[in-house]
């Protein structure tokens, strides 16, 4: 009985050592980098709209900025679609009494980057800030 | 020469079966990079949760205007803020942001209060998925944030 050798081997199983470990790993780095990018991008729009809700003149005007801020803060980070929520909620009535807290929650879906059998999965990013209305200002 | 021919051989064939070897170091550095970057992604978001957490403080905290100073020394003269004021609001916006409950462990680690500004220093304990890993298994994130009084 012949027994066969191992020789030869070396590339096939160092490519498929290779394909079990780098691809898992490459899979979570890129949904890891979507989310991390995502969590960034919410975190400045709500940080950026709940200062520029504090510091407008009049509440129609705040909220206005306070979305308009959102927006573009989050297409900077190259969010385009409509899956991202701005919502704004206040200590008190009206939004912008002296000393009242605005609280600005900016949130959104986002993609994973997945291989097709593991199908579509979306994950909520959710980020929210809160400003002081200046007594002053 | 034979001799060198034997060397050569040998250790050739003493290489046979490595490559298990090589995957499990493989394996086991990938996995090091893997939880590594893990715990230095959720240490950055807690610091950047915290630094909009002490920005906003210190923002909150640049409205605790001394009126006493206004009526001692009238309106001519440059406000200052309250020290004991200024965390009263410091607190506030702490407890109002919710910080409490978004990180483990939060503190207010200092409110310095001169003339105009406040500087607000805030830490907490970041949620390590793979902190056993680490030397410190505790480790603590600070941050820090000026602001300053300019109305005239």
């Amino acid at each position: 009985m012949k027994i066969s050798t191992d020789e030869g081997n070396v590339i096939v199983e160092f490519i498929g050592v290779l394909v079990a470990l780098v691809v898992p790993i490459t899979i979570i780095a890129s949904a890891s980098v979507s989310i991390s990018q995502a969590y960034l991008a919410t975190e400045v729009a709500s940080r950026a709209a709940s200062r520029a809700f504090v510091i407008s003149n009049t509440e129609i005007n705040a909220r206005k900025h306070a979305y308009a801020v959102s927006k573009v803060a989050m297409q900077d980070h190259g969010a385009f679609d409509n899956s991202v929520v701005t919502k704004i909620s206040c200590s008190n009535s009206p939004c912008l009494s002296p000393s009242g807290y605005v609280t600005v929650t900016v949130q959104r879906q986002v993609s994973l980057a997945l291989p097709a059998p593991f199908g579509s999965r979306k994950i909520l990013v959710k980020a929210s800030s809160t400003s002081v209305v200046d007594e002053l200002g | 020469m034979n001799w060198v021919k034997g060397l050569k051989l040998k250790s050739l064939r003493a290489e046979d079966g490595t490559i298990l070897l090589f995957g499990i170091g493989l394996a086991v550095a990938g996995l090091m990079v893997l939880t590594a970057s893990v715990n230095v992604a959720a240490m950055w978001s807690t610091r950047n949760y915290l630094d909009g957490i002490a920005d906003g403080a210190a923002l909150a905290g640049a409205q605790a205007v001394d009126a006493n100073s206004i009526y001692v020394n009238g309106l001519e003269s440059t406000l200052v803020l309250s020290d004991p004021l200024a965390r009263i609001r410091v607190e506030q916006y702490v407890i109002e942001s919710g910080a409490r409950k978004q990180v483990s462990n939060f503190k207010v680690k200092s409110v310095r209060v001169t003339g105009r500004s406040i500087i607000v220093t805030v830490q907490a304990q970041p949620k390590l998925p793979f902190g056993y890993l680490l030397p410190e298994s505790h480790p603590l994130v600070v941050s820090a944030a000026k602001a300053i009084n300019k109305v005239q």
